[in-house]
């Protein structure tokens, strides 16, 4: 993916002038033999026990099996992406309360009483925080301003 | 100089900045308090806050926040033997068994007095080295600062994942971080690159959608996948009389907490080094005080000395890994460049111009680790049996007000873009994440990106040729660049045959 990424960028850029080309270039160009460096590797360098690499990162937990794992990480892109649409058509204001609501209740199971207590507390802090005092004009949704 | 110190002190005192200080040090407690949410995703998660700011209220609230999550994180680390953040593992060491023989106050005592008095060490290194660092920045032109960003990037590379492939995805991501930074109209040429026709990408990526989708979309999903339930039911009793006891361990083996604190503070000062390592140099410090073979064992089983090393090196680390970023614009990690792209969200440039004209606002830096410690320590101490309760709370309960977070946070040019921006990083940062590729170059790339693109060019076009790589400074950075490509292999090696002759 990185050496069709060098190759792409390094193709892209020779339409640009000098100035705005330099910089790309050089980077494409590393991109490029750093990415032929790793196939090499990959291909023919001595098979590390562990692949994945111990890096300086948040570690994520293997205690959990595969399938749940798996069915977790589809509903938390898919919460996501509906708080998006959401966002998007109804804007952020509505978007908000409806997304804290409903992952409470539907996806976490959760009471009626902490859902709406939680809901309520959001609310509460986007209504201070965001609207009362840092002055945010949030857009209405597509959806609402189609409807107005 | 004197008279910048004390202006720094003066700036944090005033009711504003102070006020959001204080609130930066609340949130960073949670945040080290609970285990997968990072220092750096929540300096992410907080940097669209910090528009509505000025410099002197902004450094203090993120600077605040930033530098108690170590000491919170060494809470968890004794108490569940979880730590709360990356930085605090070593803590676990005896702090966790410490803890199971009923000594968790003990021990709480220890890491955070430790904890005081290493970042207390941190932000007096950073002051005194200020006036030393300022001759060697202003001997820097556009090749030695080209070269730095290049240092700074293999830096981050070969320490933040291991081996040779793990320094050539760090510079992979890195580069994919420049190519990201430069997307958008070219402010000489005017030439639009990158845009793909779309008007939102003239003005270039933002860097707050870009943070908070790369730092912490993923850890939001790794949270709702975990479900994490910090504490469980794990019993911890009263733990208040025998933090005394902690407090005055570390006076009893005050040089122990002093030589780590300088071993922090010297790996802090170097870039790219991230919070992981000291910990555990300090720690192998503390292993060789023991006098015997008897008192070496002691070791891993409840030593006050494992929590009190590792405690102390972790917070001195703070405060010297912010000179490499004040003075050459180089951060140790992503905490760090986070802070970065801040300072330069509120046109503040690091280099020479934070070591003259906001000087005072350099000092300021040093007073917040001192001051927000202080409050951090104190307020811990004070309240050290309600704080483990919080630790019950669960995980999946933050998760829907962490992503209404990171919506309202990355929505920063009011258009919907921001969010598709934050979407898309925040895929790319999970697949790097699951993948085993550090993120941290990145984010380094992508705020360096434009200063390197400036040097560069402005280094082609000034020097003939290749004559810039002949300055002495450049060669020497080289020197140190090709330092930090071999010596990880060294290392490996060594660290490999240690281990076959352990076996």
């Amino acid at each position: 993916m990185f050496i069709g990424a060098g190759v792409a960028i390094t193709a892209i850029v020779k339409k640009w002038p000098f100035r705005s080309a330099l910089f790309p270039v050089v980077v494409g160009l590393c991109i490029l033999i750093l990415a032929a460096a790793y196939l090499l590797l990959e291909l023919f360098g001595k098979k590390e026990e562990n692949p994945k690499q111990k890096v300086l990162d948040v570690e994520i937990s293997s205690s959990i099996d595969r399938k749940t794992e798996i069915s977790r990480t589809i509903f938390i892109f898919l919460w996501i992406f509906l708080f998006f649409l959401l966002a998007v058509f109804l804007g952020l204001p509505v978007a908000t309360p409806l997304l804290i609501f409903s992952y409470l209740k539907f996806q976490n199971k959760e009471s009626w009483g902490l859902s709406l207590l939680l809901t309520g507390a959001t609310i509460l802090f986007f209504c201070v925080l965001f609207v009362w005092l840092m002055e945010i004009q949030f857009p209405a949704g597509l959806l609402i301003e189609w409807l107005s | 100089m004197l008279n910048a110190c004390i202006d720094g002190l003066l700036i944090n005192l005033q009711l504003m900045p102070f006020t959001y200080m204080l609130i930066g040090c609340a949130i960073g407690f949670w945040v080290g308090i609970l285990p997968g949410l990072g220092g750096g995703a929540a300096m992410a998660l907080m940097m669209p806050f910090i528009y509505t700011m000025t410099p002197r209220e902004a450094l203090p609230f993120l600077l605040g926040m930033h530098s108690v999550t170590a000491t919170t994180g060494d809470i968890t680390s004794v108490l569940f033997g979880i730590p709360g953040e990356a930085t605090t593992v070593a803590t676990i060491v005896d702090g966790y068994p410490m803890a199971k023989k009923g000594e968790a106050g003990r021990a709480l005592g220890a890491v955070l007095t430790s904890s005081l008095v290493g970042a207390i060490f941190g932000a007096m290194v950073l002051a005194f080295i200020i006036p030393v660092v300022r001759p060697v920045v202003f001997a820097f032109g556009s090749p030695e600062i080209f070269m730095l960003t290049i240092l700074g990037l293999t830096c981050i590379s070969s320490l933040s994942s291991h081996g040779k492939k793990g320094l050539l995805q760090g510079l992979m991501i890195g580069g994919f971080g420049f190519i990201c930074s430069i997307v958008g109209q070219d402010g000489q040429v005017g030439t639009l690159r990158f845009t793909f026709g779309t008007f939102y990408l003239w003005g270039g990526l933002e860097i707050v959608p870009v943070a908070v989708g790369f730092f912490a979309i993923p850890e939001i999903i790794n949270l709702a996948i975990q479900k994490t339930a910090i504490a469980g039911n794990v019993p911890f009793g009263k733990l208040g009389a025998g933090a005394i006891e902690g407090i005055k361990d570390t006076f009893r083996h005050f040089w122990l907490v002093m030589r780590c604190s300088f071993i922090g503070s010297f790996i802090g000062l170097l870039p790219g080094v991230g919070g992981g390592i000291p910990q555990w140099i300090a720690y192998a410090h503390a292993t060789q005080s023991a006098k015997n073979e008897k008192e070496k064992d002691s070791f891993g089983k409840g030593d006050i000395r494992g929590v009190l090393g590792p405690g102390a090196s972790n917070n001195s680390r703070e405060g010297a890994a912010l000179i490499p970023v004040v003075a050459f614009g180089i951060p140790s990690g992503p905490g760090m460049a986070i802070l970065l792209g801040a300072l330069m969200v509120m046109g503040i440039m690091p280099g020479p111009d934070m070591l003259t004209k906001h000087l005072a606002l350099t000092y300021s830096m040093v007073w917040t680790i001192v001051i927000a410690n202080i409050v951090c320590v104190a307020v811990s101490l004070l309240f050290i049996n309600h704080i483990a309760k919080l630790t019950t709370i669960r995980g999946e309960l933050m998760v829907p007000f962490l992503l209404f977070l990171c919506f309202v946070g990355a929505f920063t040019s009011n258009h919907y873009g921001d969010l598709v921006v934050l979407i898309i990083f925040g895929g790319i940062g999970y697949i790097l994440m699951r993948c085993g590729w550090p993120r941290p170059p990145f984010i380094l790339g992508f705020v360096l990106g434009r200063v390197t693109e400036i040097n560069l060019f402005t280094t082609i076009t000034r020097y003939e040729k290749f004559i810039w790589l002949y300055r002495p400074q450049v060669i020497a950075i080289l020197l140190i660049i090709a330092l930090f490509i071999i010596a990880p292999g060294f290392l490996e090696k060594w660290r490999l045959r240690d281990e076959e002759n352990g076996n």
